[in-house]
């Protein structure tokens, strides 16, 4: 059940209200004087915006994971985390809507996004499939907490102020009969099996926004699965995190329990194998042929500039905490929930590993630019929007859960009761 | 045993000169190969291109930052056309400048002279070019049904332009990335007339929207007159018609010409989906009524 705030979530939110403020403040100064104040040049015209927008649509794919694609495979152990899955889904969709806005710089135009779209081009199909994800999330995250509703309307001496006439809007009609519940159960089934084919295309279309364009790097024909599957890893190591903090905090031990650390490190131990498997793909692939062009940002990569966050990001976010996993014991709370940051930072800085080095390395030479181009290294109001941005995204999460029961109660005593562990 | 003395200081003697020697060629000079190349373009003022470079192994290497004089026709501070610096290529261009108009149009060839200063242990150089003044002339003729290209080479000789017989031409057609030769030789030579004429067989080459291209001729690097151009534009292309690419439907035009299969699958998509998610609002609405009327 949500309950006010402690001493700690105090701190902790007002930490996150002062990070989004000064990100607002630089996004401020962003409209004020232009993209200026970036770092962003002719070359890196996609800088840690567009590697947080990446980051975020990575992160939402969670949702149809642990919701859709557990729910239809009836794993019912998944049953308690789906809550966790969603919100960190529709929370990461939010907020990368919002960064490619900050992106364009001139936030007005995006009516001429609608006004003069081409459906030619992935960006439309990217906003097309941006908002429509968004829309199946929300209505998963609202659809199963309607019997929670019901919980929570029953019981309003305990809720705080004026909550209980939030909870009376979204939930009020729910009475638990029989006609409802067959409704109900029928939308979610609906809704589980279209976000699996919609989710594949959010993140199989932002690929595309690279993959459609002929540059090093980016010019794959495995540039779709090989975000998606990298989406799922990173989802499932922010769920695992999520899992870790909420179990902690909300003393959720007797819902989330050691079985799902285990499993949650099993589904890892899968995810990142085949994360593994694409991006050797990615790599080996052209550095056995070294063409050329790709020569110099495959370099820059395995050896140079962004060597030390490259070998970072494979290794301490993907080989080591697979090979950890692997042993049970790496797969209790704690590890896993150092494991899971690991995988959540390495992922970070994967993205951002996809779009710059890339940028730095054009198929044209760089002449007669100034020497800031041929480098890139966010501003300080770039690192201020984007951490910001990730701040928002905590953000959302921690009111949430202050409003609303972050376990389906319902679901999940059905589901304890259907099957009684053994 | 004096005269084993006598060996053992006479190697010492080798040794040091041997090593004095090395020592000297460590910190020998490098010697700087300065050439000087006249361009005489269409239309265009005439100017010089230097080039500073030396040779390392097999290799020539561009000499980048070499500082230098260029005079026309002697090396006297009035005659001074431009101080230069070679780039990162090595070269430097020096066009003639209007000022010495008087001295250019004075005499039938002009003699110009670099000179480079030492820099490091880069010596200091001095290179001469000879160049008469010369000029090509283009000109067409039908000859028993065939195009013929009709090229005349000209030299400034006593104030009178002579024909100049003996002069390699090449002559080409203008395109976009390399002109195209024409005929089987890479070069023609005139003849005592300063003549040069070449059968023109072409007939389907691209022209402009209106058929036309340029027939050029010029000299390469002619040890009297350096490098000339001249040009001729004529009428027998086939005429361009540009594809309109952006007219039709396709992925590159407009939103609103978009291709059909595109529209049709895109808005199935968005349809199927959107249809759903409709249905499922319906759905959320079904529910409130049923709350309403409790069963």
């Amino acid at each position: 059940m949500p309950k006010k705030f402690g001493k700690r979530g105090v701190i902790w939110t007002a930490m996150l209200i002062l990070l989004c403020l000064i990100g607002a403040f630089a996004y401020y100064r962003q409209l004020r004087y232009g993209l200026v104040v970036t770092h962003m040049g002719d070359y890196v015209s996609w800088g840690i915006y567009i590697s947080n927008f990446v980051f975020f649509v990575a992160i939402s794919l969670v949702g149809s994971l642990v919701t859709a694609i557990f729910r239809l495979g009836n794993i019912h152990w998944s049953t308690p985390l789906t809550r966790i899955a969603e919100i960190i889904a529709v929370s990461a969709i939010l907020f990368a809507s919002f960064i490619i806005i900050v992106d364009m710089g001139r936030p007005e135009r995006l009516v001429n996004l609608f006004i003069h779209g081409r459906i030619q081009s992935p960006i439309m199909w990217d906003v097309i499939v941006i908002s429509t994800y968004l829309v199946i999330s929300l209505l998963l995250l609202y659809l199963p907490l309607l019997p929670d509703l019901k919980i929570l309307n029953e019981q309003k001496e305990k809720n705080m102020g004026w909550w209980n006439k939030v909870y009376l809007f979204l939930g009020g009609f729910w009475k638990g009969n029989a006609r409802q519940e067959r409704i109900n159960q029928k939308a979610v089934l609906i809704l589980s099996i279209l976000i699996i084919p919609v989710a594949f295309c959010i993140h199989t279309v932002t690929s595309w926004l690279f993959a459609t364009t002929y540059r090093p790097g980016w010019d794959s024909t495995n540039f779709g699965a090989y975000f998606v599957s990298g989406a799922f890893l990173v989802g499932a190591g922010a769920v695992v995190i999520a899992m870790y903090i909420f179990r902690k905090i909300y003393h959720l031990e007797q819902y989330i329990t050691e079985v799902h650390f285990d499993q949650m490190g099993r589904v890892l131990v899968l995810l990142a194998l085949l994360y593994l498997y694409f991006n050797m793909n990615e790599y080996l692939v052209p550095a056995f042929k070294m063409k050329k062009a790709e020569e110099a940002h495959l370099v820059t990569l395995f050896t140079g500039d962004f060597a030390p966050m490259f070998w970072f990001s494979l290794l301490a976010g993907l080989v080591i905490p697979a090979i950890i996993m692997l042993f049970k014991q790496g797969r209790k709370p704690l590890p896993m929930f150092i494991l899971g940051i690991m995988v959540v930072v390495g992922a970070w800085f994967k993205r951002y590993l996809i779009v710059t080095p890339t940028l730095l390395h054009p198929f044209l030479p760089m002449h007669d630019s100034p020497d800031r181009f041929r480098h890139y290294f966010p501003s300080w109001e770039e690192w201020a929007i984007a951490i910001g941005s990730l701040a928002g995204v905590l953000l959302i999460i921690t009111f949430f859960v202050r409003i609303f029961p972050i376990i389906p109660i319902q679901e999940t005593i059905v589901e304890q009761n259907a099957t009684p562990e053994k | 045993m004096q005269l084993l003395k006598n060996k053992a200081g006479l190697l010492a003697i080798y040794s040091l000169a041997f090593a004095l020697s090395a020592k000297a060629q460590d910190a020998a000079v490098r010697t700087v190969l300065v050439d000087i190349s006249y361009h005489m373009p269409v239309n265009r003022i005439p100017y010089l291109k230097v080039t500073a470079k030396e040779k390392t192994g097999r290799n020539f290497i561009p000499l980048k930052d070499i500082k230098g004089k260029v005079y026309i026709d002697e090396e006297a501070e009035s005659s001074l056309l431009e101080e230069i610096q070679t780039d990162s290529k090595g070269e430097s261009r020096v066009f003639i400048p209007a000022a010495f108009k008087a001295v250019w149009d004075a005499s039938d060839s002009h003699r110009f002279i670099v000179v480079t200063g030492a820099r490091d242990e880069l010596e200091a150089t001095q290179s001469e070019l000879e160049v008469t003044k010369a000029k090509i002339e283009i000109d067409t003729a039908y000859k028993d049904g065939v195009r013929n290209i009709i090229v005349k080479v000209f030299r400034r000789q006593s104030g009178e332009w002579e024909p100049a017989g003996d002069a390699e031409v090449k002559i080409a057609i203008q395109s976009l990335l390399g002109n195209l030769p024409v005929g089987d030789e890479d070069t023609y030579t005139t003849d005592e007339e300063g003549i040069v004429s070449v059968e023109y067989t072409e007939k389907d080459l691209p022209g402009d929207d209106h058929g036309n291209y340029v027939i050029v001729a010029r000299t390469d690097d002619h040890e009297q007159f350096g490098n000339i151009f001249a040009e001729k534009k004529v009428n027998w292309g086939v005429v361009l018609e540009p594809q309109d690419l952006l007219s039709g439907r396709s992925l590159w035009a407009t939103g609103s010409r978009a291709p059909v299969w595109l529209l049709g699958l895109a808005f199935s998509i968005i349809g199927a989906v959107w249809g759903t998610l409709i249905y499922l609002f319906i759905q959320i609405i079904r529910m409130r009524k049923a709350g309403r009327t409790a069963v």
